[in-house]
C-alpha cells in the first residue's frame, strides 16, 4: 500500500486530515478514496442492475431489502472495522433515522389522527424523500455525537460492546414508550412509499463513497492504527477519542440512511423491528466480509443471498429456524478459521492491484532471496 | 405513590434479595469466564435454557425433584464444557473480539436448534408445588421459593469462597485469572483450568436456571436472552473480572429494578430497563474498574 | 537466609520419586540433564535463536550470558515450551521434549523462576507456594513448604501476606520457593538479580550456591557477569541468537575481551 503511507509528514503535522489538502490538489489519499469508491460502487451498481433485470417479482423485495440493509452494514463497518470495537447498537441509529424520516414525510392528515399529541412542528412537517432523509441523518448524527464520546472512552473492547448493547436497549425503550411521537409499540403506519431500487442504489453509492473516503483518509488510518497498537498511535499524534467519535458519528449517519430507506419501503414501523434479531443480521453481514468497506458490501450480498436461499428451503421443508441455524453455523465456523473475514484486510481494488503487481513482478524480477542466510546475516 | 406500609416495604426487600440472588448467580457465571479468559461468553444464556429444558425432560421422565435439580445443574456444567470444546478451544489465542463473535454464533445456533428440534413454543415448567408455599412473618407474606433462592445462593457463595481459598483448583483459577501463562509454567494445565472455569460457570447457570425459570414458570428457546443481559449487567457493574463484584452487582441491579418499579409511575415502568443500562454505561465510564475494582486485574490478563 | 545443610538431597534428587512419571525410570539417565542442539526459535516470523548448543549436566550451575536482546530469555522460554521451537532439538534426560507442553515439562522436573519473578500478587505467599506445587505435588506440600521456609525464614513470617506487598528481594525468594515446590530436577532462573539492590543480589547468589549444595541443577541466565561466573561451573555467551563463546567459568572469567567484545559493555 503506497499512497498515504509514503506521504512524508513534517514532524509536527498530525494526521488528522487538516493538513492533507495542503499537500496538493490531488493528495494521494483523496485519489485512492475516489478510486476505491468508484470501483466498489461500480460493482454494486452492476450487481443491482443485473439482479433487477434478471429477477422476478419474487427477487425484487429481496434486492430492496438488501439495499435497505446495506447502508447500515457499511455504517457498522465504518465504526467497527476501523476501531476494532464491535457495536451492537447501530440498529438503534437505523431506528432513529427511520422514525425521523417517517415523521417528516408522512402526510400531515395522517399525523393529525395518528399522532394527535405530537409537537406541532412534527405534525405539520411535510418533506419529500430528500428532505426527510437529510433531516433524519442530521438528527441521528446529533444524537450520536454525545454518545460517541462515551464509547470513545471505553478502552476494553468487551466493555464497549456490552455498552453498545445497552444503547440498543435504551433506544428501543425510548422509542417504544415515547407514544406521542413514535406511536409507541403500536405500528406507525401511513408512511409514503418512496423507496425504489434506484434511489436505494443511489443511497448505497453515496454511503460507499462516504465510508471509503473516511477509511482512506488520515483520520481513518489513524483510527486503524489505534486498533493494532494504541500506544504507538498516540505517539505519532493520533487522537483516538477524536477519531473514534468521528467514526461513530459517521457510522450512525450511514445507518440512518438505511433507516430512511426502511421507512419508505415497509411503510410502517414498529420498535420491535429494530431489536436483537436485526442487529445479529447486520453484525453478521458486516463481520463476515471483513473489516473493509468492500467486505461490508460483499458480506451483505453473500448473507442476503444465503438467507433467501435458505428461507426457501426452510418453508419448503417447513422447519422454521433452519436458515438462522445454517447462517449462524457458517458464521461461527468462519470466525473460528478466518477471523479477518472473507476478503481479509484489503479492499477489493487493493486486492486486484496486488494480484496484478504480483503477476507482473513474478515475470520480471526474482523476488525472494535465495536462501535463509541472506535473511539472517547480521 | 410512596404510601408503602412497612410490611409492603419488607416484601420488596425480600423480592429484591431473591431477585438479586438470581442475578448474582448469573453474574458470577459470566465473571468466572471473564476473569480467567478475559472473554465474554454470549452463550451463557443458553446454559440457562439448556438447564431449563433438561429439568423439563427429567420431570417428564418422572424423576423426583430432589434428583431433577442436581441433574439439571450438572447438565448446565456439562453443556458449558461441550461449548468450550467445540467453540472456544479450537480458537485459543484469538483476540477478544473473535470470542465475542464465535460465542454469539454458538448462542444463536443453540437457540435455533432448540427451536427446530425441541419446541417453538414456551413450555410450562412447574417447580414442585411445595415451592409455592408461603408463610407469614408479622404481616409480610414470604414465599418459600424466595427464601430457598436466597439461602441457596448464600450457601453457594460460601462454598465458592472456600473453594477459591483452599482448593488447589480454586487457586489455579485465581492464578490463571491473574497471570495465565505463568500458571502454565508452574505446571497447572491450561486446558484443565479453562475447562474448570467453564464447568463452574455452567453449574452456576444451572442453579440460576432453577430459580429463575421456576419463578417464571416456563421455558422456551430464547429464555436465555434475559438472563444473559442480567448476567452481563451484574458482572459489568461489579468490574467484569471480579467475582465478588459480580455478586454485589447482582444485588445492586435487583435493588435498582425493584426500586424503579416502586418509585416510577406504572406508565413509565418500561423505562426502568433503559435507566438500568444507562447506569451501567455510567459505571463503565466513570469507574471502569467497576464497583469492586476487578477490571484492571482482568485487563492485565495474558492469553495463552 | 538459612544456610543449614539439610539432611540428604531432596530437591532434584537423583532417583525419580514421582510415581506418576511415565518415562522409564528404571535406569537413571546419566548424560546431561539438558541438551539443546542447534536450537532455533521464533516469535511469529522473526527468528530469534539461530542454532544454540547448550548442555547442562546434573548438579551443575551453568550460566547463559549476553547483553539485552541476544535471546537468553527466549532460550529459557523455548526450553519451557512457551516459545515456538522452529528447529533443532531439546533433550531432557536424553528425551526429545519438543512435543511436550510446558505443563508436561514441569511434570518431568523442569521449573522456572521467570524474568520479573511473576509471583501471583493477589494471592498470599502460602498460596503461591501451593500453586507452585501444581496438581501433582499436593501430597508433599507440607514437607516441601517446611523446607522452603527453612531456606527462607523471612517468607515464613510473611506467609499470610499478599505476595504483591513483598519487597523485590522477598518476591525473588518467593519465586524460587514456588519453583522448588514442584521438586524440580532442573531449575531455570532468568535474571534473578534484575532490579534488586546490591546487598539483596548478594543474598540471591548465595542462595543459588545453597541450592546447588542441595542437589538442584541450575541453568542461570544473567547479565551480572561477575557474580554469575563466580557461582557457575560453566557458561555460554550468546550474541545475536548464537553461542559465541563457551567454557568453564574460570576460562570465561579469564577471557580478557569478554565484556567488551561479546557483551557490548564498555567500548565496543
Amino acid at each position: 500500500m503506497s499512497g498515504a503511507e509514503s506521504h512524508a509528514h513534517p514532524t509536527n503535522d498530525v494526521p488528522d486530515g487538516s493538513s492533507a489538502a495542503s499537500d496538493g490538489f490531488l493528495s494521494s489519499w483523496v485519489l485512492r478514496a475516489t478510486t476505491g469508491s468508484f470501483v466498489l460502487a461500480a460493482i454494486l451498481a452492476v450487481f443491482v442492475v443485473v439482479v433487477n433485470g434478471v429477477g422476478s417479482a419474487v427477487t425484487q423485495p429481496v434486492l430492496i431489502i438488501f439495499l435497505v440493509n446495506l447502508p447500515v452494514v457499511v455504517g457498522l463497518q465504518t465504526f467497527s472495522g476501523n476501531s476494532g470495537v464491535i457495536s451492537f447498537g447501530h440498529v438503534a441509529f437505523m431506528a432513529i433515522g427511520a422514525y425521523t424520516a417517517a415523521l417528516m414525510s408522512t402526510p400531515v392528515l395522517v399525523k393529525q389522527t395518528e399522532l394527535a399529541n405530537a409537537p406541532a412542528f412534527i405534525r405539520n412537517a411535510h418533506f419529500g424523500f430528500v428532505g426527510s432523509a437529510l433531516i433524519a441523518v442530521a438528527v441521528t448524527a446529533c444524537v450520536a455525537f454525545p454518545l460517541g464520546f462515551v464509547f470513545a472512552r471505553l478502552a476494553h473492547p468487551a466493555a464497549a460492546s456490552i455498552a453498545s448493547l445497552g444503547w440498543l436497549v435504551i433506544a428501543q425503550t425510548i422509542i417504544a414508550n415515547w407514544y406521542s411521537v413514535t406511536h409507541g409499540t403500536a405500528t406507525f403506519y401511513g408512511i409514503p412509499s418512496y423507496t425504489t431500487v434506484w434511489n436505494a442504489l443511489l443511497c448505497g453509492v453515496i454511503v460507499i463513497v462516504a465510508a471509503m473516503t473516511f477509511r482512506r483518509s488520515p483520520i481513518g488510518y489513524g483510527l486503524r492504527a489505534t486498533k493494532s497498537n494504541p500506544l504507538v498511535a498516540r505517539a505519532i499524534g493520533v487522537n483516538m477519542v477524536r477519531a473514534r467519535v468521528a467514526a461513530w458519528v459517521l457510522s450512525a449517519a450511514l445507518a440512518a440512511v438505511g433507516g430512511v430507506l426502511y421507512s419508505g419501503y415497509l411503510v410502517s414501523l414498529a420498535p420491535s423491528n429494530f431489536f436483537f434479531s436485526l442487529t445479529v443480521t447486520i453484525v453478521v453481514m458486516a463481520i463476515i466480509g471483513g473489516p473493509t468497506v468492500s467486505g461490508a458490501v460483499v458480506g451483505a450480498i453473500v448473507i442476503s443471498v444465503l438467507n433467501e436461499v435458505l428461507r426457501r428451503v426452510e418453508t419448503a421443508t417447513s422447519r422454521p429456524g433452519l436458515s438462522t441455524v445454517v447462517v449462524a453455523a457458517i458464521f461461527t465456523a468462519l470466525m473460528m478459521t478466518r477471523p479477518e473475514g472473507l476478503l481479509g484486510r484489503w479492499e477489493l481494488d487493493e486486492i486486484a492491484l496486488r494480484g496484478l503487481r504480483r503477476l507482473i513482478l513474478s515475470r520480471t524480477v526474482r523476488l525472494a532471496p535465495r536462501s535463509r542466510e541472506e535473511v539472517d546475516a547480521p | 405513590m410512596l404510601a408503602y406500609t412497612f410490611a409492603e416495604g419488607m416484601q420488596q426487600v425480600v423480592n429484591a434479595l431473591a431477585l438479586g440472588s438470581v442475578y448474582a448467580l448469573l453474574g458470577l457465571g459470566v465473571a468466572a469466564i471473564f476473569s480467567v479468559l478475559g472473554i465474554v461468553n454470549f452463550a451463557h444464556g443458553e446454559l440457562v435454557t439448556l438447564s431449563g429444558f433438561s429439568m423439563l425432560l427429567f420431570a417428564t421422565l418422572g424423576l423426583p425433584w430432589l434428583l431433577i435439580v442436581p441433574l439439571a445443574i450438572l447438565t448446565g456444567g456439562l453443556a458449558a464444557i461441550a461449548i468450550e470444546l467445540v467453540a472456544f478451544r479450537p480458537v485459543r489465542g484469538a483476540p477478544v473480539e473473535t470470542f465475542l463473535l464465535t460465542s454469539l454464533g454458538v448462542s444463536i445456533v443453540i437457540q435455533n436448534l432448540l427451536l427446530m428440534f425441541v419446541s417453538p413454543r414456551p413450555e410450562d415448567l412447574h417447580a414442585p408445588s411445595w415451592t409455592d408455599a408461603t408463610f407469614r412473618v408479622g404481616g409480610v407474606v414470604v414465599g418459600w421459593f424466595d427464601v430457598a433462592t436466597i439461602l441457596t445462593t448464600f450457601l453457594i457463595l460460601i462454598l465458592l469462597t472456600t473453594f477459591f481459598r483452599r482448593s488447589i483448583y480454586g487457586l489455579a483459577l485465581r492464578a490463571a485469572a491473574e497471570d495465565f501463562s505463568m500458571t502454565r509454567m508452574v505446571g497447572l494445565k491450561a486446558n484443565s483450568v479453562i475447562t474448570l472455569a467453564f464447568f463452574l460457570s455452567g453449574l452456576l447457570a444451572g442453579v440460576a436456571a432453577f430459580f429463575y425459570l421456576g419463578t417464571l414458570g416456563q421455558v422456551e428457546y430464547d429464555s436465555g436472552f434475559n438472563p444473559l443481559l442480567k448476567g452481563f449487567i451484574a458482572a459489568v457493574m461489579g468490574g467484569l473480572g471480579s467475582l465478588s463484584g459480580a455478586v454485589v452487582g447482582g444485588y445492586v441491579l435487583a435493588a435498582m429494578e425493584i426500586f424503579f418499579q416502586v418509585v416510577l409511575p406504572s406508565a413509565n415502568t418500561p423505562f426502568e430497563a433503559a435507566i438500568v443500562f444507562g447506569m451501567v454505561i455510567l459505571v463503565l465510564l466513570l469507574r471502569p474498574r467497576g464497583l469492586s475494582g476487578g477490571l484492571s486485574a482482568a485487563m492485565k490478563l495474558e492469553r495463552v | 537466609m538459612s544456610r543449614s545443610l539439610l539432611q540428604g538431597r531432596f530437591f532434584g534428587s537423583q532417583c525419580d520419586r514421582a510415581p506418576r512419571a511415565a518415562v522409564s525410570a528404571a535406569v537413571p539417565f546419566d548424560g546431561p540433564i539438558l541438551g539443546a542442539r542447534a536450537l532455533e526459535a521464533r516469535y511469529g516470523s522473526v527468528r530469534v535463536l539461530h542454532g544454540v548448543d547448550v548442555e547442562v549436566n546434573r548438579g551443575e550451575i551453568v550460566t547463559l550470558l549476553g547483553s539485552n536482546g541476544v535471546g537468553k530469555t527466549t532460550f529459557i522460554q523455548t526450553v519451557m515450551g512457551m516459545v515456538t521451537q522452529s528447529g533443532g532439538a531439546i533433550l531432557y534426560e536424553g528425551e526429545d521434549i519438543r512435543r511436550l507442553s510446558p505443563e508436561a515439562r514441569v511434570l518431568k522436573g523442569l521449573a522456572i523462576c521467570p524474568e520479573g519473578r511473576r509471583i501471583f500478587a493477589n494471592m498470599t505467599v502460602e498460596d503461591n507456594l501451593r500453586v507452585g506445587a501444581g496438581f501433582h505435588r499436593q501430597a508433599e506440600f507440607e514437607t516441601n513448604r517446611a523446607r522452603v521456609y527453612e531456606l527462607f525464614p523471612k517468607l515464613k513470617t510473611l506467609s499470610v501476606n499478599a505476595a504483591g506487598y513483598l519487597s523485590g528481594g522477598e518476591q525473588q525468594q518467593l519465586a524460587v520457593g514456588r519453583a522448588l515446590m514442584s521438586e524440580p530436577k532442573l531449575l531455570l532462573m532468568d535474571e534473578p538479580s534484575l532490579g534488586l539492590a546490591p546487598k539483596i543480589v548478594q543474598t540471591i547468589f548465595e542462595l543459588i550456591g545453597v541450592l546447588r549444595e542441595q542437589g538442584v541443577t541450575i541453568l542461570l541466565v544473567e547479565q551480572n557477569v561477575r557474580q554469575a561466573l563466580r557461582i557457575a561451573d560453566r557458561g555460554y555467551v550468546l550474541r545475536n541468537g548464537r553461542v559465541v563463546l563457551a567454557g568453564t567459568a574460570e576460562e570465561l572469567a579469564a577471557e580478557g575481551h569478554l565484556e567488551t567484545a561479546y557483551l557490548g559493555i564498555g567500548k565496543d
